[in-house]
C-alpha cells in the first residue's frame, strides 16, 4: 500500500528527529535509530514533568498511537501513568486541541510527534481549566489551587516517580546532612559506589545512596535514644518527600536545607512524633490508611510541598513534623488527606499502599544515611519498606555487601506497640512494610528479612532477585496502574542495564510485603560497621536470612 | 503561461452546508458533520465524472429563474462540469485535477518546468517560515511525483482514466491536496503584509493563526484569500464561476472571478458577462 509505505517513511523521519532532537522534557526510552519503525503503530515516550509545575521531577509514561491515515488524523495519544491534571483524565486521555481534528480540534497534518509531545509539555505547565476534562480538578485549579497542587503532586510522587531517581535524590540529601558521619563510611564504600554508578544511568543518586547505607549503619548504633529516633524519622520523611518531591538535581540542594529544618523542630518534639508514628502503625488498616493520607496533607502543609509527592509512607514521620510545626492544621490535614484519597478513587487505596512502601524504602535510606538520627519508624519503615528495600536491596547489590537479618514476627508486633518505635534499633532492622493490605497480613504471618552487607548481597544475586520478583508480583496484583508503572520502570530498568530494580523498588507496593531495612543488624550497627540495608521479606511466616 | 479553467459550481454548492458547523463546538454537531460527510462521500466521488452542463440545468428546473439563467450562460462557455465532493477540500482537489489534467492533454513540458521551479520556491519559503522538512517534503513529492506521470513518455506515465482513478484515491489525492495548502499557507504568510486586510475580514486572529485554522487543517473551506495565494505561489491563473441567484442591473447573470499571476499587482476583480 502507497500509503503505507509513505507513513512508514514520514515515521522513520519522525523518529529520527524524535531522537536525535527530541522535544524539551521527552525522551523514547524504547526507541532506538535502528529500532524497527515499519512494526511500530504504538510509540511509547515519556515526558519530564515541567521545572517549576507540580508535576516537577515526574517521569510520565505517554503512549502515542499512529492512525494508519497519519498525517491527516492526529495521533492518539494518551497518559500511561497517572497523573491530577485538569485536561487529563483517569484514563490518561488528554484534552488537547491540536489531538482533534478540525473543526472541534486544531490537528493540521504539519503537525508531528515532536510538536505534540511539546505542547503536552505545555499543557502541564499551564492545564487549561477553562476546558476541563476533570470538572473536579478544573474547579480545585481555579478556585482551591492549594488543593489541586497538593493533589497533582501527590499522584506525581505516587505514580511518575521513578524508584531509582527518587531513592537517588533522597539518598543525596541525606548525604549531605550527614555528611560528617558519612565520611567514615565513604572510605570503605566508595568501590560499590562505583559499581552501583555504572550500572545505573543515574550514577550520583544511586552512589549517594550507597554511601546513606553506610551511614545508616552508624545511625543505626544511635538507636538508644528514643528522642533519637524520633528525629530520624523525621529527617528521613522529610528527606525522602523533598527527594521524591523534587528532582534529582534540585533535590540534593533544597533538601538539605528542609531536612536541617525539619531536624530542628523534630528535636523539640521528637518523642512525640515517634510515639505517633508508632501509634498510628497500630491501627489497623483503615487507620493505615488515614495515616497516609494525613501523611499527604502534611506533605502539602509543611513547605516540605516537594515532599507531599512523595506520599503516604512518609506521612507519618510527616505529620509529625506537621503537628510540630502547625498543630491545628495536622487535624485538618488529615481529613483533608482522607478526603483525597477517597477521592482519588480506589486506585489511590491500593496505590497509597504502595506508595508508602515506596516512600517508606526512601525513609529506611534516608535514615540509614542519617546515622546520627538512627530513629527508624517501623510504621515509615513498613510503607515504605518497599521501595526504599529495594533501593537499598539494589544498592546493596551494587555494593557487594549483604546482611541477612531475619527479622522476628516479634517485630511486627513491636510495631504494633509503640515502644518498637521508640527502640531505633529494633526499628532499623525490621521495617516492616505496612502497606494497608500487607500490614495486616504482615503482621499475623512472621516476616523473613534479609539483611546482607552490600558484598553479600552482591554475591547472593539470588535474595535480590527474589525479592525483586516478589515486589513485581506484588505490583501486578496490586492494580493496573502499578503494573503501568513497573513496565514503564523496568523498561527504565532495561536501559538503565537490567538495574532497573531500583525502579521497580518504587512500584513494588507488595501485597505481600517485602520490608528493606537500612540498618543492619543491631549488633551490626552497635559495631559501627558500615552496613547498607536490610532486606526483609515477608512471607508465609517464613524467615531468611541471608549473608 | 497556462490559463487554467475551472468550474468547480457543482462542489461548491454541496459543500455550503458544512460551513460554521464547528463554531458551536457541539459534540452532537460534529458528529452529524461527521455522518453527513460520509454520506457525502458515497454520493459523490472527490472528482466526478464529466457530467454535461444540462444535468444542471435539469437540476434546477424548479429554482430560481436567475439560475437557471445563469446556468444557460454557462452552457455556451463549458461543454461539461465535474463535481466535487464538497468536504472543504473542493477548490484544492479541483485544483488539483483541472491542472494535471491540463498537462495531460498539453503535455506541456515548459509549463511543467516553470511550475517545478515554483514549487521548489515554495519549499524554500516552508523552510524559512520554520516548518519541520518531515512535515512537508513528503506531500511535495508526491505531487511532483504526480507531475511527472501526467507528461507521457516515461515509464511512470498514467492515462487519463488513471488520472482519474488517483485523484479519486484517497491516499494520493489528500496529499496533494495537503501539498496545495502547505504551499497556499507558505504563501500568505510569507507576504503577510499583503494578505493580512484579507485576513482580516475573514477572521479574528493573525495571518499565522488564519493559516493554522483555515488553511493547513484538511477539510478547511477556500475563500478568495486561499485561492488568490495559491495561484500567485504556482504562477498559475484560476478562475471561478459562481453560480448564485446575484444578478446586476445590466442583466448579466454569470459571475466569474478570475485569478490571474499575470500582472505583478496580484489583483482580482469581477467579470460580468453580459
Amino acid at each position: 500500500m502507497a500509503q503505507a509505505a509513505r507513513l512508514n517513511l514520514r515515521m522513520q523521519k519522525e523518529l529520527k528527529l524524535l531522537l536525535t532532537d527530541p522535544p524539551p522534557g521527552a525522551s523514547l526510552p524504547l526507541l532506538s535509530v535502528d529500532s524497527d519503525i515499519s512494526s511500530l503503530s504504538t510509540i511509547h515516550a515519556q515526558i519530564e514533568g515541567p521545572e517549576e509545575s507540580v508535576y516537577a521531577k515526574g517521569i510520565f509514561d505517554i503512549k502515542i498511537q499512529i492512525p494508519e491515515r497519519y498525517p491527516f488524523q492526529p495521533p492518539n495519544v494518551t497518559f500511561g501513568t497517572p497523573i491530577y491534571h485538569p485536561n487529563i483524565d483517569n484514563g490518561g486521555r488528554i484534552c488537547l486541541d491540536i489531538l482533534n481534528l478540525p473543526p472541534k480540534g486544531a490537528w493540521q497534518p504539519s503537525l508531528n510527534i515532536s510538536t505534540v509531545l511539546t505542547s503536552i509539555g505545555l499543557l502541564l505547565t499551564e492545564p487549561n481549566p477553562d476546558d476541563g476534562l476533570m470538572r473536579e480538578a478544573s474547579r480545585e485549579y481555579k478556585y482551591n489551587r492549594q488543593a489541586f497542587d497538593q493533589k497533582a503532586r501527590s499522584m506525581t510522587e505516587k505514580y511518575a516517580k521513578g524508584g531509582a531517581g527518587g531513592i537517588g535524590c533522597s539518598t543525596q540529601d541525606v548525604q549531605t546532612n550527614l555528611n560528617p558521619s558519612m565520611t567514615e563510611f565513604r572510605g570503605s564504600e566508595k568501590s560499590r559506589f562505583e559499581v552501583s554508578e555504572s550500572i545505573s544511568s543515574q550514577k550520583k543518586p544511586w552512589g549517594i545512596s550507597q554511601k546513606l547505607s553506610l551511614e545508616s549503619s552508624s545511625s543505626k548504633q544511635n538507636k538508644d535514644g528514643d528522642g533519637e529516633v524520633s528525629e530520624v524519622h523525621n529527617d528521613h520523611l522529610f528527606l525522602s518527600a523533598h527527594m521524591e518531591a523534587k528532582g534529582k538535581r534540585k533535590g540534593v540542594k533544597i533538601i538539605p536545607d528542609e531536612c536541617n529544618l525539619s531536624r530542628d523542630q523534630l528535636h523539640g518534639s521528637r518523642r512525640k512524633l515517634s510515639l505517633e508514628p508508632s501509634c498510628q502503625i497500630q491501627k489497623t488498616d483503615g487507620h493505615d490508611k488515614e495515616n497516609l493520607v494525613s501523611n499527604h496533607s502534611a506533605f502539602c502543609d509543611p513547605q516540605t510541598a516537594s515532599a507531599a509527592s512523595s506520599g503516604s509512607s512518609l506521612l507519618p514521620s510527616n505529620k509529625c513534623s506537621q503537628q510540630i510545626l502547625h498543630p491545628p492544621q495536622t487535624s485538618e490535614l488529615v481529613a483533608g488527606s482522607a478526603n483525597m484519597s477517597m477521592k482519588q478513587s480506589c486506585q489511590f487505596g491500593e496505590k497509597q499502599s504502595l506508595k508508602s512502601l515506596s516512600s517508606a524504602s526512601h525513609g529506611p535510606s534516608s535514615m540509614t544515611l542519617s546515622k546520627q538520627q538512627p530513629h527508624k519508624d517501623f510504621i515509615d519503615n513498613d510503607r515504605m519498606g518497599n521501595s526504599s528495600t529495594v533501593a537499598e536491596c539494589r544498592k546493596i547489590s551494587s555494593v557487594g555487601k549483604k546482611l541477612s537479618l531475619g527479622y522476628k514476627g516479634s517485630t511486627q508486633v513491636k510495631k504494633t506497640e509503640n515502644k518498637e518505635n521508640m527502640a531505633p534499633v529494633s526499628r532499623v532492622d525490621k521495617i516492616p512494610l505496612s502497606t494497608p493490605q500487607s500490614s495486616s497480613t504482615n503482621r499475623g504471618i512472621g516476616r523473613i528479612l534479609s539483611l546482607g552487607p552490600l558484598t553479600q548481597l552482591q554475591g547472593s544475586n539470588d535474595n535480590n532477585s527474589q525479592l525483586f520478583v516478589h515486589a513485581e508480583n506484588l505490583s501486578t496484583a496490586s492494580s493496573m496502574t502499578l503494573t503501568k508503572e513497573k513496565q514503564s520502570n523496568q523498561e527504565q530498568a532495561a536501559k538503565v542495564g537490567g538495574k532497573s530494580e531500583v525502579q521497580r523498588i518504587e512500584d513494588l507496593p507488595i501485597p505481600e510485603a517485602v520490608i528493606v531495612l537500612d540498618s543492619e543488624d543491631s549488633e551490626d550497627e552497635k559495631d559501627g560497621g558500615l552496613r547498607s540495608k536490610l532486606l526483609a521479606r515477608k512471607r508465609m511466616g517464613k524467615w531468611r536470612a541471608k549473608a | 503561461m497556462q490559463n487554467q479553467e475551472e468550474c468547480g459550481g457543482g462542489g461548491g454548492a454541496t459543500s455550503c452546508e458544512f460551513e460554521d458547523w464547528g463554531s458551536f463546538g457541539d459534540e452532537a454537531i460534529i458528529q452529524q458533520k461527521s455522518e453527513i460527510s460520509a454520506d457525502e462521500s458515497q454520493k459523490i466521488p472527490f472528482v466526478a465524472d464529466k457530467e454535461p452542463i444540462s444535468a444542471l440545468a435539469a437540476e434546477y428546473q424548479s429554482g430560481s429563474p436567475i439560475l437557471l439563467e445563469k446556468i444557460k450562460i454557462l452552457g455556451e462557455q463549458y461543454a461539461a462540469i465535474r463535481r466535487t465532493r464538497g468536504d472543504g477540500n473542493c477548490f484544492f482537489r479541483s485544483f488539483m485535477f483541472s491542472y494535471l489534467e491540463h498537462i495531460l492533454d498539453s503535455q506541456d513540458q515548459a509549463e511543467v518546468d516553470r511550475i517545478k521551479a515554483k514549487v521548489e520556491e515554495c519549499r524554500k519559503t516552508l523552510q524559512s517560515l520554520g516548518y519541520t522538512d518531515f512535515t512537508f517534503e513528503d506531500f511535495f513529492a508526491l505531487f511532483l511525483e504526480q507531475l511527472d506521470s501526467v507528461l507521457q513518455g516515461n515509464e511512470s506515465s498514467i492515462s487519463h482514466d488513471e488520472l482519474i482513478i488517483r485523484s479519486r484515491d484517497q491516499s494520493i489525492s489528500d496529499y496533494v491536496v495537503m501539498f496545495f495548502r502547505f504551499v497556499t499557507a507558505g504563501e500568505i504568510r510569507k507576504r503577510s503584509e499583503f494578505f493580512e486586510p484579507f485576513v482580516m475580514g475573514l477572521s479574528n486572529g493573525t495571518v499565522e493563526q488564519f493559516c493554522k485554522s483555515a488553511v493547513e487543517p484538511m477539510g478547511e473551506e477556500s475563500d478568495h484569500v486561499h485561492i488568490t495565494a495559491l495561484s500567485d505561489a504556482l504562477g498559475v491563473p484560476i478562475r471561478v464561476v459562481y453560480l448564485d441567484r446575484s444578478s446586476c442591473d445590466t442583466g448579466g447573470v454569470s459571475a466569474t472571478m478570475t485569478f490571474s499571476t499575470q500582472s505583478k499587482c496580484n489583483c482580482w476583480f469581477w467579470t460580468s458577462e453580459c
